[in-house]
């Protein structure tokens, strides 16, 4: 294992679960069932939240993939007053009928810039949306891992993982997968909410320990 | 049902047990564990701890679908006969089959002491150890409890508005909160009373013979050395109370010891906590009659007959422990009247001193087990059941009337008071608003108050005592 692939792996897993969260495609479930042994080769096994991973890739495999699209949506998009989950920062962390959402969004908007991403023009989410939110983290680990591999100092890098979790991602998705857990509506996505959850609250953890260990330059 | 694999290296004597897999080098090797077959739900492994890298096995764990914290792991390295073997097999089976799981909150790293910074983020795999989560819908916080506050010796519990928080990143898994906490809202997976006690009854059950129960730190030496001591390992020493220790002498033990993880003590400076334990376990002991060499650290005596098993019915530990424990000891000697005075377990009885408590019944509110409890119809009433008291101490904290003594606390436990039952401690009449009927405040309160303030107040005390607060600006 060379001195990226930790972080190489958080980079695959965060994409992976960020792809679950996407409007699903037709080649859904191949793409993500495919990348587990890829993300084995790089150490997946050597932490806590793989058990949830895996968890959710099989259960992904043993789903017809015409259910996905209709529970999707009903989870997600539609429903009376609005989705039942809905899978966007500014949905948890704003009050209602306030300027929050704005806030939410610029605050954001100015978190990516900073980090050296820029959304995709063709994503059709808003940039608070958990499948973006996800990918903005892969990006972060994807950095990380080739600095890495360069030998350069990771500091910087890892400051912005720490701020991103604790500032948008760690606030709100636990309130999120907690609801998604509660309507258990779908066994995919209620495997995919708890590795979702696992997966950040391992995160939260092992950033915070490396912050003790050499205070980063938030 | 569980499978058993152990590592052949080092010849330990009996390994060719039934329903044990025997594999050489598994030590070295842990992909072995990829020919389970599929479904497997439990398993006990046998390795010897100087050969084997945990994190691997974790990681090969995981790769056939089990949570590492679930797997029983069995140092066979101070093994020294078929015997001890066989029970140490049949505790640890007792023991992973009553896992109940973990969510990814109980998982944690190792704690940072022990990892390097390059261990974190580059190529070593981190150790994943079982850490407490609260159980929000047990936990007394929201009525003042912060038992487990208090107990943390690292500060990564904390109390605010009602709710306890927990930091992950300082919390060292100890598992003090656990067993500290009155009402069983703290769970740690990889030590919940269900499973040390399926553990300690394996372990006695398939012995055959009279059996010391050693409680060992994670980092200390595991299991029998021959000498009838059979292992139980804990997060830490630091965690035993004087139920824990005295518990396997009724489930059939004729002994227990603590084993703190270094041979100097324990590397989280929890000695104190264990020799306070010890001595509170060897005081209940001699006030009931037993031997009190039954508990110590490190036993190096060999173990005396067992005592006989006291009837019981139910769990023994979990919370009211060492109310149970200490039941069931008197039954043994067939005693109704033993007491003593104790240092650290959670027991207790509260004294309410009449003359100067104002019944403001704030001691019953915080109390999380009970004990303490007040009604208010017609005259407020506080009683007290001893039995409950857990000795936290919360009641002497929030007592406005404390510096005048009005509430006092003692730390032991008297089985004639025990047989008392609940009891009233302190009775006073509750004055009616004049105008809508409803309770003011206890007549002792309204008292106090009204000689704090003094007689150039006296217009305003007579409102006090005549009307309640929502009458009082009409």
């Amino acid at each position: 294992m060379s001195a990226g692939d930790p972080a190489r792996l958080r980079q695959g897993v965060y994409r992976l679960i960020g792809a679950g969260f996407a409007s699903p495609r037709a080649d859904h479930s191949d793409v993500i069932v495919a990348s587990i042994p890829v993300l084995a080769d790089l150490g997946l096994f050597d932490y806590s939240y793989s058990l949830y991973v895996v968890d959710y890739a099989r259960t992904l495999a043993a789903t017809d993939p015409r259910e996905l699209s209709p529970a999707y949506m009903a989870m997600f998009e539609v429903g009376v007053g609005g989705a039942t989950c809905p899978p966007t920062e500014s949905a948890w962390l704003a009050s209602p009928h306030s300027g929050d959402v704005a806030v939410i969004l610029s605050e954001l908007q100015r978190s990516y810039l900073r980090y050296g991403l820029r959304p995709s023009d063709s994503r059709s989410e808003t940039i608070d949306h958990v499948t973006v939110e996800f990918d903005v983290m892969a990006s972060l680990c994807g950095m990380e891992a080739e600095q890495r591999a360069a030998g350069r100092l990771v500091t910087r890098t890892v400051g912005h993982q720490i701020e991103f979790l604790d500032n948008h991602l760690g606030r709100w998705l636990p309130l999120f997968t907690e609801a998604v857990l509660r309507h258990n509506s779908h066994p995919t996505y209620t495997a995919l909410a708890s590795a979702a959850h696992a997966l950040v609250t391992h995160d939260r953890e092992l950033l915070a320990m490396l912050d003790q260990l050499e205070p980063s330059s938030r | 049902m569980t499978q058993i694999l152990l590592c052949s290296d080092h010849q330990t004597p009996g390994l060719g047990q039934n329903g044990v897999t025997v594999i050489d080098g598994l030590c070295y090797d842990p992909s072995a564990l990829g020919s389970l077959p599929d479904g497997t739900q439990h398993l006990v492994i046998g390795l010897h701890r100087d050969d084997a890298d945990s994190s691997r096995f974790q990681s090969s764990m995981r790769r056939i679908g089990l949570d590492p914290l679930g797997v029983g792991v069995v140092d066979l390295t101070s093994i020294t006969d078929q015997r001890a073997l066989a029970a140490a097999l049949a505790g640890a089976v007792a023991r992973t089959e009553a896992f109940p799981g973990a969510t990814p909150e109980q998982a944690k790293l190792a704690p940072a002491s022990r990892v390097s910074r390059r261990g974190l983020l580059t190529a070593a795999a981190p150790l994943s150890i079982g850490a407490p989560s609260i159980d929000t819908k047990t936990c007394q916080a929201d009525t003042g409890c912060r038992a487990c506050v208090t107990a943390c010796p690292v500060d990564a519990l904390t109390w605010k508005g009602g709710s306890v928080s927990y930091d992950k990143t300082r919390c060292v898994a100890c598992g003090i909160c656990v067993t500290t906490c009155p009402v069983g809202a703290v769970v740690n997976p990889t030590v919940t009373s269900q499973a040390i006690e399926a553990q300690i009854a394996g372990l006695i059950g398939a012995y055959g013979k009279p059996v010391g129960i050693r409680y060992h730190c994670r980092g200390a030496e595991q299991t029998s050395d021959g000498s009838g001591y059979l292992g139980v390992e804990v997060p830490c020493t630091g965690m035993l109370t004087a139920g824990w220790l005295l518990a396997p002498l009724t489930m059939g033990a004729a002994a227990a010891d603590a084993v703190p993880c270094e041979e100097w003590g324990c590397r989280l400076g929890n000695d104190d906590r264990i020799a306070s334990s010890l001595a509170d376990a060897k005081r209940i002991l001699d006030a009931l009659g037993l031997e009190t060499d039954r508990v110590g650290r490190r036993i190096d005596a060999s173990v005396p007959p067992p005592l006989p098993p006291p009837p019981r019915d139910g769990q023994i530990f979990g919370p009211g422990i060492e109310q149970r424990v200490i039941g069931l000891l008197a039954s043994i000697v067939q005693t109704h009247a033993a007491a003593a005075s104790l240092e650290s377990t959670p027991l207790g009885t509260v004294a309410i001193d009449p003359m100067t408590c104002t019944a403001c019944s704030m001691c019953a509110r915080i109390c999380p087990t009970d004990a303490l409890h007040s009604t208010s119809t017609g005259d407020i009433v506080i009683d007290l059941d001893p039995r409950l008291c857990v000795a936290c101490g919360q009641c002497l904290d929030i007592c406005p009337e404390s510096e005048r003594g009005a509430i006092a606390m003692s730390i032991g436990f008297d089985l004639a008071d025990w047989a008392m039952g609940r009891r009233e401690v302190r009775r006073d009449s509750l004055p009616r608003c004049e105008s809508c009927g409803s309770p003011i405040a206890p007549l002792a309160m309204l008292e106090r108050i009204a000689s704090m303030l003094g007689p150039e107040h006296s217009a305003v005390t007579g409102l006090l005592n005549t009307r309640c607060l929502a009458c009082r600006g009409r």
